[in-house]
């Protein structure tokens, strides 16, 4: 009999940088859960990331990892599933690299629907670069960097991942550590890609956040197979409500795979100039 | 707290005592690496303090559970009425400063929390096996709280300014 796989032979020997306090130290937690519960070999878990506090993850995994460019994270992903079918690849971000750097290829790879789990760990800040207003900042946050708030809309992400066809679409919240690692269980299950946004509070920049331990709540309503029901959903909801929104039944992307190439003599015909 | 419910014999019990000594345990052992990064020693001590004693419960617990098949569940099945299990202090209760009086007067805080949770299946339960092993758990973790409060009674209380950084990370390069 092969012994089960712990949290401890997911986690990497890398000690993370985070603030203490902050909310990605319990979306790592919840992610290695995740991992245990679906006992996948590590060699064949990719996580994929971008640039910000949140795309640190893949450095205190002990998967395969790749800490990519600004906003790149899925469009390098999308690529490594569609050579690798057989890889389970989740996809890390935070809501600049995301929503704003990223924010072209969030539409499109729900739209592709590769079967990807996309993780964003939303702070509605950019943390990293010291405090700037991010696509999902609240118009009115008052800030040494933004005197009387931004003054701008915040983007709904659940939105745009119904609207541009996600297959899979949730909210967590890090402070809710089993909660989120189910929901990142159902999103590694599905098909498609699955987007996942987990509030996770920035305590040096938004020590506001800290609050969203009481505001945060489970959704009372059960998920849908019915994007138009999740749609109608979204429009009353007040962006601190976790759960799943909606589980579609659309079939991934996957090309059929070409034939592999082992003589490199090949490639430099193909690209003689 | 909810009532514990759900724990419908003693390998459930003991599965969920289990979980929450080493998850409380591991929780511990990160924060501690936390202030050691950012070189808070003496809050990084206490941690580690605080991560020797749940190993001593873990131990305690483990003998308990010699020879017998706990059931298994995943991280949403457990019976804790909570985000985590009882004793596990959220990531959230931390600060890159913070001192020896503010670790074990959170950790504390969870301490009791745990220790309310298991007195709970102990006073709700009808049978008589479940009751006796919650009894004894509760009495070991019982003496836990005890020995943290001891270390808070030797911590100097902070004073106002506790968090106060000449160069704190928010300011503006």
């Amino acid at each position: 009999m092969t012994s089960q796989l712990t949290v401890k032979d997911y986690k990497s020997s890398i000690k993370p940088v985070w603030c203490p306090g902050c909310g990605d130290f319990a979306v790592l937690s919840s992610i290695t859960k995740a991992l245990v519960e679906l006992q996948l070999p590590k060699e064949d878990v990719a996580v994929i990331s971008g640039i910000g506090c949140s795309s640190r993850i893949p450095a205190y995994l002990d998967t395969y990892g790749f800490h990519g460019v600004h906003g790149r994270s899925l469009a390098l992903a999308t690529g490594l599933k569609l050579s690798r079918p057989e890889l389970t690849v989740l996809v890390a971000s935070g809501d600049g690299d995301g929503f704003s750097i990223g924010g072209n290829h969030f539409m499109h790879a729900a739209r592709r629907n590769v079967d990807l789990t996309y993780i964003v760990m939303d702070n509605r800040v950019y943390g990293m670069t010291k405090g700037q207003p991010s696509p999902t900042t609240e118009a009115d946050w008052d800030s040494a960097l933004t005197p009387g708030g931004p003054g701008v809309r915040p983007f709904n992400p659940l939105v745009i991942a119904l609207a541009a066809g996600a297959n899979f679409v949730a909210r967590g919240f890090s402070g809710d550590v089993n909660g989120t690692a189910r929901l990142l269980v159902d999103a590694i299950n599905t098909p498609g890609f699955s987007f996942v946004e987990i509030l996770s509070p920035c305590v040096t920049f938004r020590p506001d956040q800290r609050e969203w331990k009481k505001q945060v709540h489970r959704a009372s309503v059960e998920p849908t197979d019915d994007p138009a029901r999740a749609a109608r959903r979204l429009m009353t909801d007040d962006g601190l409500n976790t759960g799943v929104l909606y589980a579609g039944s659309r079939p991934p992307y996957q090309p059929a795979l070409r034939k592999t190439v082992d003589n490199p003599d090949v490639f430099t015909k193909q690209f003689a100039i | 707290m909810t009532k514990p419910t759900g724990i419908t014999s003693v390998e459930m019990l003991l599965a969920h005592v289990h979980t929450m000594a080493s998850e409380s345990g591991e929780r511990y052992d990160e924060m501690a690496e936390q202030m050691e990064l950012h070189n808070n020693e003496r809050a990084a001590r206490c941690f580690r303090d605080l991560n020797r004693l749940e190993k001593a419960g873990l131990k305690r617990i483990e003998a308990h559970i010699a020879g017998r098949e706990l059931p298994k569940l995943a991280p949403w099945d457990f019976a804790w009425g909570e985000a985590e299990a009882p004793c596990t202090l959220s990531v959230f209760e931390v600060h890159y400063m913070m001192r020896p009086h503010h670790v074990f007067s959170a950790a504390l805080k969870a301490k009791k929390c745990g220790y309310g949770f298991i007195r709970d299946i102990e006073n709700s339960t009808s049978d008589d096996a479940i009751r006796a092993m919650a009894k004894t758990i509760a009495d070991g973790v019982g003496n836990d709280v005890r020995t943290i409060e001891k270390w808070l009674l030797k911590a100097t209380e902070p004073g106002e300014n506790w968090d106060e950084d000449p160069d704190p990370p928010t300011l503006p390069e």
